[in-house]
This record gives C-alpha cells, sequence and structure tokens, in this order.
C-alpha cells in the first residue's frame, strides 16, 4: 500500500480512484481493544445466547430482556451513548464488532431485540434529543431498564416511508400534540416501553416524537406471525388521540426525515456487520456437517462439488468483510474530523454518514445478499437434513431472508447507490467526466508498465472494470440524461457494477496490506484472484444487458470495439477450479473461517 | 490481603493441533490460544474475594510463556487484577511443573502474598502440581480441589473435594496455595471499561532464565498423534478347535466374556 495521502474525501471516489490508493479499514487493523470486546461478546454469544437460542425462539420476553440487562453491565448497550448518559461512546468499529460478534449466538431473534435497542430504538433520541430528553430517557435505555422501538412502517407506506398518514395535531393549548393513525411492524413493538413514533404535524409535516407505552390511547395490536426471527416481537400500534406532551416532539416539526434516514443510514451498515458475523457462524455449521457426513465411502467434504460451495461462501464471505469494514472506517474517519463539543455534534454526525450513502447501501446490499448466499448453500450442504428444523441451517435461512427487504429494501438501496452516483457526477463531486475522457487512454496504455507486483492482474482487471462502469454511466446519463432513475432495471445494473467494483476495490486493497507469508495470508490472495476473476466475468455480462438497454438492442460499431478492448484486460488467465479446490482444503483444515 | 492468581495460555480445543516437523511441538500458526478453563475460576475466585474484602486487596495475575500470553494477562486486568507479571519462558520450561513453580516462586519470593490461586490443571498438560509445588517451594500451606473459600485475617476456610463424591471443610492457615477447582463460581466477562482501563494497568516483564537456573526434571522428548494399527489373527484347526480357541482369547485375551 502507499501512503499517498487520497485526493478527494467523498462518497463514491473508489470508482475514481486508483486500488490502495489510500488506507482502508480492515480486520488486520483492529486495536487491542476491539479485539478484546470481539473475544468478550463472542464468549457471551456463544455461553450465554448460543444454549438458550431454542428457547428465545419460542418467544420469552423476559428472558431477552434478562439478556440485554447482562449485555448492558458489560457496557454492550452504551456504545453509541454519551458517557454522561451512562454509555461509553466508543468508535464505530466498536459498534459494529459487538453486532457482528453476536452472531455467535446463532439467533437472529435475539440480535434483532439488540440493534433495535442499541440502534434505532435510541439513536434517534441521541443524535436529536434535547439534553431533557436524552437525561430521561438515555440512562434507561443503556441499561435495558426499558426496552425501545421505532415505528416508522404504515400499512399503505413502506418504502414510500415520508407518504406515512398518522398524524399529529397540536392541542388547543399548547401543550401537547394528539396522534392518531396506524403503524405496522414495529420491532419490539410488543415489549418496548417508549417508541420514536414518526407522524404528520398538521397532516404534511413530517416529524417524530418519543411516545411512551402507558400513554392513553396507545393501543399495541396483536402479535405478527412471521417467517423468521420469531423470537422478536413485531406488532401493530394503534394511535387514537394519544396525547404527547409538546415537550416530547424530537428534533423540529417537519425533520422527520433527516431522523429517519440518518437511523437507517446507521443501521445499515450494522445489518450488514450482523449478516456477516451470521454468515460466518454459518459456513462454521456448514463445514462441520461436510467434514461429519459420510457418502459413497467419504466425507463430503472431499467431492469436488461441495468444495465449491465451500470455497464460494468464504469468498463471499472474506470480501463482504473487506468491504463491510472499510465502509465502516471511511464513516468513522469523517467523524473523527468533526467537533465534538460542537452543540450540532450530531447533526454533522449525520452529514458525514450521509456522505457515505453510497458506501453504506452498497455494505447493506452485499452484506444481506452475502448471508442470503451463504444459507442457501448450507441448506444444499446439509442436504435433507438442510430442511429439517432441529439442524442448523433451516432457521437462519427464513431469519436472514428479511434483511433483504427491511432497512431500505434492497431495490431501494439500489436506487440509493446509482442515485447518489447520478448526483455526483452532475454535481461533478466526483471528477466522472475527466475520468471518463481518460479510458481511451488508458485502454491504449502498456498493461505491464501500468501494473506491478504480485497482483498485478487482479488489479489490471479491476483498474479496467472501473473504466467499464464508467462507460456504460456515461452512455447512460447521455441517453437519459436525469430521467436515468426512472429505468431502473438499469439503475440497478449500474449499483450492481459499482457494487462489486467497490468489493474487488475493497478486497484486493485489504490484500496489498498483507505483508506476511504466512498460509492465511496466501489464501487471502487466492481469495482476491478468484473473485477478481469472478466479478471480471459478471461486469461484462451486466455491461453488455445494459449497453444494449441503452442503445436499444443494437450496439453502435465503436461501442462494440470499446467493450472488446476491456475484454482483453479484464479475462485474467486463472484457473477458478483449481484455487477454490486450495482454498476449501484450507477452510477445512481450520475447521471454518479461518481470516 | 494481596493475591497472586497463576493464568496459563493453552490451545483452544476446538483449534485443529498439528504436530510440527521438529517432532516437539505443535505447529502454532493454525492454533488459537485461551485462558486455561479452571484459571478463569481462579481469577474468578480471586475477584470474588476482593469484592468482599474490599479496595486494598491486591490481585496480582502471573503467567509464564511466549509473548503471546500478554494477551491472556490482558484479559486478567480487564477483569479486574490489579497489576500483572509476564515471564518470559526463554528455557523452554512449561512442560515440567517443577522448573515452572520453582520460576513462580522466585517471583513471588519478595511479593508477600496472603494466598495464591491456581487452576486445578491445565488443558493441555493436565499435570496439576504446579500450585501446590509452588505453595511447597514458598512454605505455604496447601491445598487442592478448592470448591468454596472464606477467607480470614490469619487463616482461610475452605472446602474441597475429596474421593467419592466426599467434600471435607478445614481450615489452613496463610499464607496458603489453593488449586482452584472447575465450577466453583460464575467466571466473569471483562466489561467494556475493563478492558479499556487495562490499558493502563501495569505488566512487568520478567525472563525465566534470569529467575532460575537450576535443571528442569522432566522435558517433552517427543510428541505424536497417538497411531491406530490393526492386526488379524487367523485361528486354524477344526471347526471345533478353532471355537475353543476364540472363546479363550474372548476370554483371556480381550476380556470381554
Amino acid at each position: 500500500m502507499n501512503d499517498t495521502p487520497a485526493q478527494l474525501t467523498t462518497g463514491g471516489r473508489f470508482l475514481v480512484e486508483p486500488v490502495g490508493c489510500e488506507n482502508v479499514l480492515t480486520r488486520e487493523c483492529f486495536s487491542e481493544e476491539h479485539r478484546e470486546i470481539e473475544g468478550m461478546v463472542r464468549d457471551f454469544a456463544s455461553e450465554r445466547v448460543y444454549p438458550l437460542r431454542d428457547e428465545i425462539e419460542k418467544f420469552d420476553k423476559d428472558l431477552c430482556v434478562k439478556l440485554l440487562r447482562e449485555m448492558a453491565e458489560l457496557g454492550l448497550l452504551g456504545i453509541d451513548i454519551p458517557e454522561a448518559y451512562g454509555g461509553l461512546e466508543l468508535d464505530k468499529v466498536t459498534s459494529a464488532i459487538v453486532v457482528e460478534s453476536l452472531a455467535r449466538g446463532y439467533s437472529a431473534s435475539f440480535t434483532v431485540i439488540f440493534s433495535v435497542q442499541t440502534g434505532i430504538g435510541s439513536l434517534p433520541i441521541v443524535w436529536f434529543g434535547t439534553p431533557e430528553q436524552k437525561e430521561k430517557y438515555l440512562p434507561r435505555l443503556v441499561s435495558a431498564e426499558w426496552i425501545s422501538a421505532y415505528s416508522l412502517t404504515e400499512a399503505s407506506s413502506g418504502s414510500d416511508a415520508l407518504a406515512a398518514k398518522t398524524r399529529a395535531d397540536l392541542s388547543e393549548d399548547g401543550k401537547s400534540y394528539i396522534l392518531n393513525g396506524e403503524k405496522m411492524f414495529t420491532t419490539n413493538g410488543g415489549w418496548a416501553d417508549v417508541y420514536t413514533i414518526f407522524a404528520q404535524v398538521d397532516g404534511r409535516h413530517f416529524s417524530a416524537f418519543i411516545v411512551e407505552r402507558d400513554s392513553a390511547g396507545l393501543e399495541v395490536g396483536p402479535e405478527e406471525k412471521k417467517m423468521g426471527v420469531k423470537g422478536s416481537s413485531t406488532t401493530p400500534i394503534t394511535l387514537t388521540d394519544v396525547r404527547v406532551p409538546a415537550e416530547n416532539l424530537l428534533y423540529e416539526i417537519g425533520k422527520g426525515a433527516t431522523i429517519a434516514f440518518n437511523a437507517l443510514n446507521l443501521g445499515r451498515f450494522k445489518l450488514a456487520a450482523a449478516d456477516l458475523g451470521g454468515s460466518k457462524t454459518v459456513l462454521e455449521e456448514a463445514v462441520k456437517y461436510a467434514r461429519d457426513r459420510r457418502q459413497f465411502g467419504q466425507a463430503i467434504a472431499a467431492f469436488d462439488v461441495i468444495k465449491g460451495k465451500i470455497a464460494d461462501m468464504t469468498v463471499r464471505i472474506y470480501t463482504a468483510d473487506s468491504m463491510i469494514y472499510r465502509t465502516i472506517g471511511l464513516i468513522q474517519e469523517a467523524t473523527d474530523r468533526l467537533d465534538k463539543d460542537d452543540p450540532l455534534y450530531y447533526i454533522h454526525m449525520g452529514e458525514a454518514t450521509e456522505e457515505y450513502a453510497i458506501e453504506a447501501s452498497m455494505a447493506k446490499v452485499y452484506g444481506s445478499e452475502t448471508l442470503g448466499m451463504v444459507t442457501d448453500h448450507g441448506i444444499q450442504i446439509l442436504g435433507g437434513y438442510g430442511f429439517i428444523e432441529e439442524f442448523p441451517m433451516a432457521r437462519p435461512y427464513r431469519d436472514t431472508r428479511i434483511d433483504r427487504i427491511w432497512e431500505g429494501s434492497n431495490e431501494i438501496n439500489r436506487q440509493i447507490i446509482t442515485g447518489y452516483m447520478i448526483k455526483k457526477a452532475l454535481l461533478e463531486e466526483l471528477p466522472i467526466r475527466t475520468a471518463i475522457r481518460d479510458i481511451d487512454a488508458f485502454l491504449e496504455s502498456d498493461v505491464e508498465q501500468a501494473f506491478s507486483g504480485a497482483q498485478a492482474n487482479e488489479e489490471c482487471a479491476i483498474e479496467t472494470g472501473k473504466r467499464l462502469a464508467l462507460h456504460v454511466f456515461h452512455a447512460a446519463l447521455n441517453e437519459f440524461g436525469q430521467d436515468l432513475r426512472h429505468e431502473q432495471q438499469l439503475t440497478e445494473i449500474l449499483a450492481d457494477m459499482f457494487t462489486y467494483l467497490y468489493v474487488a476495490d475493497s478486497t484486493l486493497s485489504r490484500v496489498q496490506c498483507l505483508q506476511g507469508d504466512a498460509p492465511v495470508d496466501k489464501m487471502a490472495a487466492t481469495i482476491a484472484r478468484i473473485h477478481s476473476a469472478e466479478v471480471s466475468i459478471r461486469l461484462l455480462n451486466l455491461a453488455l444487458t445494459g449497453l444494449h438497454a441503452i442503445f436499444h438492442g443494437k450496439l453502435p460499431p465503436d461501442t462494440a470495439d470499446h467493450l472488446r478492448r476491456f475484454q482483453r484486460r479484464m479475462l485474467p488467465e486463472t484457473d477458478i477450479i483449481q484455487l477454490k479446490r486450495a482454498l476449501a482444503d484450507y477452510v477445512y483444515s481450520r475447521n471454518g473461517y479461518p481470516f | 490481603m494481596r493475591i497472586a492468581v497463576l493464568q496459563k495460555q493453552v490451545p483452544d480445543r476446538e483449534s485443529p493441533l498439528r504436530v510440527s516437523d521438529d517432532g516437539r511441538h505443535f505447529d502454532e500458526q493454525q492454533v488459537s490460544f485461551k485462558l486455561n478453563e479452571s484459571d478463569a475460576y481462579a481469577i474468578e475466585e480471586a475477584l470474588q474475594i476482593k469484592d468482599r474484602l474490599g479496595a486494598e486487596t491486591e490481585i496480582i495475575a502471573l503467567g509464564l510463556g511466549p509473548e503471546r500470553i500478554e494477551k491472556t494477562l490482558r484479559e486478567a486486568l480487564a477483569r479486574g487484577a490489579d497489576r500483572a507479571i509476564r515471564v518470559l519462558d526463554d528455557r523452554e520450561l512449561a512442560t515440567d511443573p517443577y522448573a515452572v513453580a520453582n520460576v513462580f516462586a522466585a517471583v513471588l519470593k519478595d511479593q508477600a502474598c496472603d494466598l495464591v490461586l491456581s487452576g486445578l490443571q491445565s488443558d493441555d498438560l493436565g499435570m496439576g502440581q504446579t500450585g501446590i509445588l509452588l505453595g511447597e517451594l514458598l512454605g505455604m500451606a496447601t491445598a487442592s480441589l478448592v470448591i468454596a473459600t472464606e477467607p480470614g485475617t490469619t487463616s482461610i476456610r475452605l472446602k474441597h473435594e475429596l474421593e467419592g463424591g466426599w467434600y471435607q471443610w478445614l481450615t489452613i492457615p496463610l499464607p496458603a496455595s489453593l488449586s482452584i477447582q472447575t465450577g466453583i463460581n460464575q467466571p466473569r466477562y471483562p466489561t467494556i471499561k475493563g478492558i479499556m482501563g487495562a490499558k493502563r494497568k501495569q505488566i512487568e516483564v520478567l525472563n525465566a532464565s534470569a529467575l532460575w537456573s537450576g535443571e528442569p526434571l522432566q522435558t517433552c522428548q517427543r510428541l505424536y498423534v497417538p497411531q491406530k494399527t490393526k492386526h488379524t489373527e487367523m485361528i486354524e484347526g477344526t471347526s471345533d478347535q478353532a471355537a475353543a480357541q476364540l472363546v479363550e482369547i474372548l476370554k483371556t485375551g480381550i476380556k470381554v466374556l
């Protein structure tokens, strides 16, 4: 890695900057304290949560609250909460490590309950609350004396959250707001003592309120019968003339969207971290089973197709890990630049987080789809037993399905990724125009001169891939202009291209940081080789589909010619299958995810 | 009261163990290390004594091994130990409890400890001798298989396991060295505050070779995976003779009849 200072500080810059041009946060650079906290939470999860996972799944509020309080004693509920209110206010890396490590408990239900309590349930008050609101609620939430929930969704407004119909009207005496409406799918809804509820003041100013459980007129509806995370509470909340003291308005009238989207932005990378932890535990279960299960006279682990699946799972997890912690590192770095004593500190933190909205959305999409893919392979490796509840795959398979839907569906997040890229291109926050102009010179340059070192082939493929994505992006903007955002299938293609490139860039940057000659480092380099080769093929396919859409089925001759030139640099001569065998054997030798 | 607690780092049970090429060690690159199980109960017992007796009680975590054991000692500090002493095993003494006890005795002889707590035995070697040997070398009273403690000012009342499911309460004078049985208490997790605070606590580093120059009584000659062999014996003769011989083998050879 070279130490040249980065020129740009804006999100999305990976697309126009070369691999390894800046320090990226990786698991290998965790501090000693990070590692110790990780060890502590893993121990807690495997010793306290894991043995109780079946009890939790039977829906047991007392048990879950007891576990939450045990975590509170250890300080685990206060990572994002200021010291003045009983928290520890540590960095975001710690908060991701905690939620990732909690996955050792093999209880997505409990992780969800914890995530709401420490995330969307309390952070809006941390960020936007008045000192009085913080004083009143945060110490109770950080100790889990009270349980919290966040109520945004309604029957007719899910992704279109700002179209909520719940109303808030100021009472005649001006001392309270009167809330009316019905909220849906509130996680922790049945158990919470305090809710952040979104409503339209005067029917048109989207705002948020802190509402206590015992408010007259607040009624918690029946528990939803869910496909997964059955140990957690999900209910509707009905509000009938609920009087909320005016001082319980959160932030300002009409600022509900800022509150909602900030909470979601931060929630995204934490969800990604939780999915990452889940993926590692599922891989471990799959490896254990594959090594024990014998068919045709040998452990099924020895069969080539099983090796392929184990390798695919490992590559996916390693690359997700690389991009998720890089993203958290970027957001942390931007937050570190802020003045903590500034009264608007948390507002600026929200802005800093939004700066990396592209990366956060990518982390959410890639992280949730990683766990989806890993549990699917896990079921397949377990075969018939994968379908049986007593075996450890069916539940995570059901539990993870929601992750592609909540915290902004993956479809919405893909629109966010391309939407922000369009904005950054048009406002010239990113030098996309210059980058596009330089594509031809790049394609004519001497490859061997431009790329050297152990990962020269991978670097060349990824750098060419970035130009390819820019080429398609440019063609799409030329054809559709601002209306590109309405071409949703095309914007999804672009979002996927950008995401694959960010993941590949992050993985390669991480591998380049590893100096050692240990087997684990060599295997990381193997992963980078497999991944960049596979990603190149996917990028070319996506580009081809995208360009055909842009040119209505008929590629202009110069575009076809361009494509061939990209292709020449993006198909490294790599025997992916052989590399996967070696990777799977290494994973077997370490009894699970070894990185 | 001053309590020294021995903290040993051992390979995690779930790590794959592979004998290294020299045939005397295992391949550490593949292994993750953790605190020995009964040592976790020992440090917890010390912390509970401190909780009862108050802040004037000092807990010293003590370990012998390569540099990597710093992590284990840091965990003890995070749990609440006041300071730590790490002895670098520059003579490869770790496989001999007599040598280990001598090194620790040299460390502790000037520390004026009232209690030395150790885990009953280690998960890797399982010798179960270090705590008792150390007590003897320091001229302390000793007890093993301890499952409850009630420290007084000049003596300690304790419960320990005897054979056949029997227990015994006894009182022994201080200073004393106790080997702690697992299950005596519920070991705590380090808190985040503890982890952050451990950074400011001191870990003194010493070399084993500077502390003890004697000769170990045991050394590890060879490390190997138990070898399985198959042996087939053909029984000759008529069916009656063969049956009689088979019964004889089942009776006296493999003793299943």
